[in-house]
């Protein structure tokens, strides 16, 4: 029973590891904060003209969809894909949100891979980038729904109190 | 031997623990740095919002008692401008989700309100003894928003606002082992606000933002109610079973809910093991394909069909389909595939409202998709009016450094969903293609658009 007595020196060893290994946990741990300052950043600026006339979409907005669709229904079919894209334009649209793109998705707590930073993590792909394209051009297959969720995950009781459309893949979508 | 080992063992110690002490609290410092520079562009969007809003309430005081009429436009469009951006400063405040939906609602309606009479005045159409009161009432509204909101400063005696704790406790949301899922907001204030702004009416106008826009019932959709079988087989029809092809399939994969503004079954058309299916909406009324999409179109990125051969392609693809009468309005590629809109021609009028749009892969010349919603929402029959504008008194109208090139009539949706009897006039100026419309009944100018054009990727309107 020798093997399993603990010397003071296995001690110290055991300590120093410890203290290493929740020091490089921290360091290498998710910056949450960091990502939502640059999205409040971003966010606030907004011009009044821009949203008036409606979509003349430049490329970095594009590219913005397609990294916010990549983050947030990967994993869903085409048509989810489509759909998280049309969520975000039918806010675009709507007067009881910001009324471009970037003011949209960069809204605080309004996804959560822009509050986790997952957003800049993944390099959309050339699907995502199609998804994109068609949710621009008008293809909408969530009848103009505001919101979107997974079922399978918690979420506050008023979101589940909005009017639901339709449940497509992993997520449902509502008013 | 074990007392030295203890020593080293106790230095080694006390070195990691002034190290993981050192750590931690650079990390505190850092963390602190980040929330108050955080904090301070809350703060930025906060201040800024009761600015905008004090001055919406300025400006809408002076447009009511203005008695020049350039000075009305003027207070009007710069109000629309503060409202908007009081909106936008509002919305990036880190509240929880929902929380200033009508607050926003109300500040957007607002602008839109006072930009399209700001237009009318413009227009000298003038304001009638309604909107007039309109503007009164929405200056109550707003001043009352603006007391709230500055009652909310207020309730900080220190002048910071706790935008970290309404971040706390906003994130329990998201948490999945917290049981207290939905906090309570009332400290905030802000949830107070947006109960009162609740109680106020909502604005039915003409403008983009006005609610009767976004209520739009689909109008196209005719017919008797089918039954799901019947779905699935137009939509065996619609994709269309090629002779050498692998037998089709319709599968329902899902079902809008009784709360969607179309009641539609979602069909995926495929066979078994071969290529990407294909998804469509069927609608219950009618049984009308709403759309289509397949998600593979132009996965390979090779182009072996041009533009030309795509229009041809999504014609062919129409006429089989039963929509004849539409002609291509203008046609673009994007990411190796050609989007081509359809406009409906009726008495050699193009209806602009009927649009109907195909995709075409560029790689295998498939139709990859369809799009009829706003067809299906916007169809039905209408009388024409006469104009009371020959092409010529349109073309007198024109700005003249433009060169006209072609003159047809067109019915065009206003940004309220009003439709307009137009003139279209196709003309150039320092070798760019426009579309100017004018009111064929009026003769007033309501639109230009330019047309980008090149020779691979087509014609887009902008």
């Amino acid at each position: 029973m020798k093997g399993l007595r603990l010397t003071p020196r296995g001690v110290v060893h055991i300590l120093v590891w410890a203290v290493l290994l929740t020091a490089l946990l921290f360091t290498l741990g998710p910056r949450g904060d960091q990502s939502e300052a640059q999205g409040a950043a971003q966010g606030s600026n907004v011009s009044p003209v821009q949203a008036a006339a409606g979509y003349t979409v430049r490329d970095d907005e594009l590219e913005l969809l397609a990294r916010t669709i990549a983050a947030e229904a990967q994993g869903e079919p085409y048509i989810g894909q489509v759909a998280v894209g049309a969520v975000i334009l039918n806010r675009v649209r709507d007067s009881r949100f910001p009324n471009t793109i970037s003011g949209v998705i960069y809204q605080p707590h309004a996804f959560e891979s822009v509050s986790n930073g997952l957003i800049w993590r993944r390099t959309p792909s050339a699907e995502a980038r199609r998804a994109a394209q068609d949710a621009l051009n008008g293809w909408d297959p969530t009848y103009g729904s505001l919101f979107f969720w997974n079922p399978y995950k918690p979420v506050s009781a008023w979101i589940w109190s909005r009017p639901i459309v339709i449940q497509y893949g992993n997520h449902v979508f509502a008013h | 031997m074990v007392s030295r080992s203890i020593r080293w063992g106790g230095v080694l110690l006390s070195l990691a623990l002034l190290a993981t002490l050192a750590w931690g609290f650079s990390e505190r410092s850092a963390r602190r740095e980040a929330e108050s520079m955080l904090s301070a562009r809350y703060q930025q969007a906060f201040f800024g919002a009761l600015g905008q809003i004090e001055s919406v309430e300025l400006l809408l005081t002076k447009a009511l008692v203005s008695g020049s009429e350039h000075e009305q436009i003027r207070y009007l469009t710069e109000l629309w401008q503060q409202a908007f951006t009081a909106q936008a400063n509002l919305n990036a405040l880190p509240l929880r989700q929902g929380t200033l939906m009508r607050t926003s609602q109300f500040l957007t309606q607002l602008g839109d309100f006072s930009f399209v009479a700001g237009q009318k005045i413009a227009a000298g159409e003038g304001l009638s003894a309604e909107e007039q009161e309109r503007l009164e009432q929405l200056h109550r509204e707003v001043a009352a928003l603006g007391s709230e909101l500055a009652q909310v400063a207020r309730a900080s005696a220190d002048g910071q606002m706790p935008w970290e704790e309404l971040r706390r406790r906003t994130n329990l949301n998201l948490n999945p082992f917290s049981k207290r899922l939905d906090p309570p907001d009332q400290a905030s204030g802000f949830v107070r606000i947006e109960q009162q702004m609740q109680e106020f009416p909502t604005l039915v106008y003409d403008g983009p933002f006005s609610d009767h826009v976004s209520q739009q019932k689909p109008r196209g959709l005719t017919g008797s109610v089918v039954t799901e079988e019947e779905a699935r087989e137009a939509a065996l029809v619609f994709v269309g079973q090629r002779e050498d092809g692998p037998a089709l399939q319709a599968e329902v994969v899902a079902e809008t809910g009784e709360k969607a503004p179309i009641a539609a079954w979602r069909i995926q058309v495929g066979s078994a093991g071969v290529g990407a299916a294909y998804v469509l909406d069927v609608a219950r009324q009618g049984g009308h394909v709403l759309w289509m999409l397949q998600g593979n179109g132009a996965g390979t990125g090779n182009v072996n069909y041009s533009l030309q051969d795509a229009i041809e392609i999504a014609r062919e693809f129409l006429e089989g389909r039963g929509f004849s009468s539409f002609e291509v309005s203008y046609a673009v590629v994007e990411q190796g595939r050609a989007i081509v809109p359809f406009v409906y021609v009726q008495e050699d009028v193009l209806i602009y409202p009927d649009q109907l749009k195909v995709t075409v892969a560029l790689d295998t010349g498939a139709v990859v998709g369809f799009d009829g919603m706003q067809y299906y929402t916007f169809h039905h029959d209408r009388n024409l009016p006469e104009p009371t504008l020959s092409e010529e008194d349109a073309l007198d109208r024109i700005h003249p450094s433009l060169e006209p090139e072609e003159v047809r009539l067109a019915l065009t949706p206003r940004p309220d969903l009003r439709e307009v009897l137009t003139y279209e006039v196709r003309a150039r100026a320092n070798d760019r293609l426009y579309h100017v419309y004018i009111d064929a009944q009026t003769g007033d100018e309501v639109q230009i658009l330019r047309i980008i054009e090149s020779e691979e990727e087509g014609r887009m309107a902008i």
